[in-house]
């Protein structure tokens, strides 16, 4: 019979407890659990998390994926007022907290859980909206209206220092930007050409100076699969999707997780990696989602992420949020059965 | 592939675990139907952890059958005004054909 010794030239250590300095690709042997152990790696893979309070499709976020928010959002019982539920999530349960002055859905969003703006959006009977607010932990207050009404436009960054991209205002697909910074409202640079990711539900990741947008609605009938990075002055074309989609995302420019939030033919689970130089295909949410645009956790690095809401295939709002962990070093017990 | 079917409920944290999905693939349909490898023990058990009630094909394509018609049926019953809108306007629910 084949030996470790003899395949590879070396015993397994024989340790009392776990090395502190260990490597991938390590075995040992745990004398004081009586285990076999290996430093490997773990897949990309997602977790079910606590149910939301309230179902919601076309919800905001913004948190991580143990301080979430997420906020407004529309079902069937609000109807098209949409909603002013706000709530906060700890790792496990959602909880409602203070709610948003004015019901709606399709926002952007960002921020932390204690420090987050909302901003554009619809409800009836106002319609496309530009009102904005901000939130503090506990309570929303009203701010300066942006520039134009925005509605299913992407947000990133922070509620002192965001990106807003694209939006529909009720009359046009906007393919520039709007910059949030600390209440005040400036009107941005234009996506740069050719634009191939979507005035409307695109996702984005990143900050005000270094964000990436991807994905989208691009009107009257196709799907964006195109991204673009900014600068914080312009934008240049970056690396298309694999997939055409709608999209929400959360991480860095240059670290970025994709959602699908609905892909040509409904609801995907589509997920993507990008590194700074393309994007590759991982382990998709198990729920596939429609109408989940900007209710990602979208300041958590995109090896922990968390998607939330939405709508399933049926038509119907739902309540699940499901949380990425990507691919790590990890140790594993050698089991033989 | 081949898989099996189960109807249950998610409760939240827990229902899905990371180690769950880096084991096998679970993919959601409406009704609360789980799609799952077929001949997966890692999967077979998940499916007793969750209580989950085994369903054939047939049925588990019954059960989005009968979602999906009711959710084109509210669908095509919307104002066409809601059903062009590009916000407040969705795209009609479409058949699932499961595999």
């Amino acid at each position: 019979m084949a030996t470790y010794y003899g395949t590879y030239g070396q015993k397994v250590q024989y340790l009392a407890s776990d090395p502190t300095d260990v490597q991938v690709g390590q075995v040992w042997y745990n004398s004081t659990s009586a285990t076999l152990k290996v430093r490997g790696f773990s897949t990309d893979s997602w977790s079910t998390g606590g149910n939301m309070t309230e179902a919601n499709r076309a919800n905001a976020g913004s948190g991580t994926q143990t301080a979430a928010l997420t906020m407004g959002g529309v079902n069937p019982v609000v109807g098209s007022v949409g909603s002013a539920v706000t709530q906060k999530y700890n790792g496990s349960t959602w909880t409602n907290t203070g709610s948003l002055n004015t019901a709606r859905y399709a926002m952007n969003a960002a921020g932390t859980q204690t420090a987050t703006y909302a901003n554009g959006g619809y409800t009836a009977p106002l319609g496309y909206t530009e009102k904005t607010e901000n939130f503090n932990g506990t309570s929303w207050s009203n701010q300066t209206n942006s520039p134009r009404k925005v509605a299913s436009g992407t947000g990133t960054g922070s509620q002192t220092a965001a990106l807003v991209g694209g939006g529909y205002d009720g009359t046009n697909w906007n393919l520039s930007c709007l910059l949030y910074t600390s209440g005040s409202w400036t009107t941005g640079p234009s996506y740069a050409s050719p634009t191939t990711l979507g005035a409307q539900v695109a996702g984005s990741a990143g900050s005000q100076t270094a964000a990436i947008i991807f994905g989208g609605y691009i009107p009257p009938s196709a799907t964006g699969q195109g991204s673009q990075t900014w600068n914080g002055s312009a934008f240049s074309v970056a690396p298309n999707l694999n997939n055409a989609a709608y999209r929400s995302g959360a991480g860095t420019q240059n670290a970025t997780i994709a959602f699908a939030s609905q892909g040509p033919g409904g609801a995907t689970n589509w997920t993507e990696l990008y590194n700074g130089s393309s994007w590759t295909n991982t382990t998709g949410f198990s729920t596939p989602r429609q109408e989940a645009q900007q209710n990602s956790a979208n300041s958590a690095p995109n090896s922990a992420a968390l998607i939330f809401g939405g709508q399933n295939s049926g038509g119907t709002p739902i309540a699940s949020t499901e949380a990425f962990t990507g691919a790590a070093a990890t140790t594993k017990t050698v089991t033989v059965s | 592939m081949a898989y099996k079917y189960c109807v249950a409920e998610n409760w939240g944290k827990g229902f899905i675990t990371h180690d769950d999905s880096s084991k096998f693939q679970i993919s959601g349909f409406p009704g609360n139907l789980w799609q799952i490898p077929a001949n997966n023990q890692d999967a077979n058990l998940w499916v007793y952890k969750v209580a989950g009630v085994w369903k054939t094909k047939e049925e588990a394509q019954a059960i989005v059958d009968a979602i999906i018609a009711q959710a084109q049926a509210e669908w095509d019953a919307l104002p066409d005004a809601q059903k062009q809108d590009p916000i407040i306007g969705r795209q009609r629910p479409t058949a699932i054909v499961l595999e």
